[in-house]
């Protein structure tokens, strides 16, 4: 029976496709990815895109950033089979500035926060989460804070949440949450957000929030 | 009419990239020389998407690999006239072909894959590599799905006839299976790797 399957043309057809889908590299799905964020992130921050029915105003604007950045979390680190799902990257910048770089130069070419926003504090009241905490335990990627200052989101005087490490060309290094650590903290459900939108705690990048929330 | 929620169609634009990306890439791969130009293809195809999201129904995968199409089409015409412009400065050019590569290239299906014209040969990608049916081709090839069950006969009947014609198809018969004018799923097929 198998033989006479085997004469088949379509099944002949079918057993040398060339490409299985669960196979493609996953450097060339990291590529596409970072070109359509970048597209994307392109066409939001330009109100002049021609989706007329997509024009951010004011808050829009935030919101569509807010689910962009959520896109580069859970498609841009998931880029490569086999890696976690809505793994959520800590980007522990001081100097919380990062650009959107030419993600062109993809994974592999030192093109760290390729498929970041560039970070404005004026985003951080949209998202679930923000507040000043400090870190009390460390388990694997959950990390438990207690709040000393709550923005948004009700956190509570203790809240958990979850940091994976994420691809460092695509969302830039992970961070270390020290025991004892103070961090400006933003998260979106129970992941912490990245790429500069948590931070270890200063007074400026505190007030920035603030001012924020108060605008 | 109700105001859409760009937060709602970007969450949208979201599971349609995650659930489809692997699948329209691997459309791209298999008519492409160049993983580059793949990538490209697959990239632009989403950003139709996203621009056109209210376009996207709700079965997306087939108009996903529509917009695919059109897009690898004018990519030929492009590189076609680049490669047309080539061979006019250098007149023997050593340019290879651009075809489907890997270590099946030179058996007897793929050889005969490559001797039928365009038309058949995509509608019988769509039957055995990417697993659609003949709805499902409809949308792709933006024809009724009664047109797709005619092509896809007379594709079929001419691409075992050439199997056979190559010689070591000889004995080639189609399978009552393969008779029903490819109303059955695809395997996900041999997984093989292209070449980089």
């Amino acid at each position: 029976m198998s033989d006479r399957k085997d004469l088949d043309p379509i099944e002949m057809l079918r057993a040398i496709n060339p490409v299985d889908p669960h196979g493609v590299p996953s450097a060339s799905l990291a590529r596409v990815s970072a070109k359509v964020q970048e597209t994307m992130m392109s066409d939001i921050s330009n109100e002049t895109v021609q989706r007329p029915r997509f024009r951010f105003t004011g808050l829009g604007v935030a919101a569509g950033a807010v689910a962009v950045l959520a896109l580069a979390v859970t498609v841009g680190l998931s880029g490569g089979l086999g890696s976690a799902p809505g793994g959520v990257a800590v980007v522990p910048t001081g100097e919380p500035t990062a650009q959107p770089t030419d993600t062109g130069g993809g994974i592999g070419n030192g093109g760290g926060m390729a498929s970041c926003l560039a970070y404005d504090p004026t985003i951080v009241p949209t998202f679930d989460l923000a507040f000043d905490g400090t870190v009390t335990v460390v388990n694997g990627d959950q990390v438990t804070f207690a709040v000393n200052s709550d923005f948004k989101g009700g956190a509570g005087d203790t809240i958990t949440l979850t940091s994976a490490q994420g691809d460092p060309a695509l969302a830039g290094p992970g961070i270390d949450f020290e025991v004892g650590g103070r961090y400006l903290v933003s998260g979106a459900g129970t992941d912490v957000n990245i790429c500069g939108f948590t931070m270890p705690y200063s007074d400026a990048d505190a007030a920035a929030w603030a001012a924020a929330f108060e605008g | 009419m109700q105001q859409p929620s760009p937060k709602g169609d970007l969450t949208r634009f979201e599971s349609l990239f995650s659930a489809h990306r692997h699948q329209v890439l691997a459309y791209a791969l298999r008519r492409t020389a160049i993983a580059a130009d793949a990538e490209d293809v697959t990239a632009e195809t989403f950003t139709i998407a996203w621009r056109r999201l209210a376009e996207v129904p709700p079965e997306p995968l087939p108009w996903l690999y529509g917009v695919a199409r059109r897009i690898l089409a004018n990519q030929r015409r492009s590189s076609g006239r680049r490669l047309a412009l080539f061979e006019r400065l250098r007149p023997d050019p050593d340019v290879p072909t651009p075809i489907v590569l890997g270590e099946d290239a030179d058996t007897p299906a793929m050889v005969a894959l490559r001797r039928l014209r365009p038309d058949d040969q995509e509608i019988l990608r769509l039957l055995a590599w990417e697993g659609l049916g003949n709805n499902e081709i409809a949308v792709v090839l933006g024809v009724t799905a009664n047109a797709v069950a005619i092509r896809l006969h007379r594709a079929r009947q001419r691409f075992a006839a050439l199997i056979e014609q190559i010689g070591d198809g000889h004995g080639v018969k189609e399978s009552a299976e393969s008779r029903t004018h490819g109303s059955v799923k695809g395997t996900a097929g041999s997984g093989i790797e292209r070449s980089q």
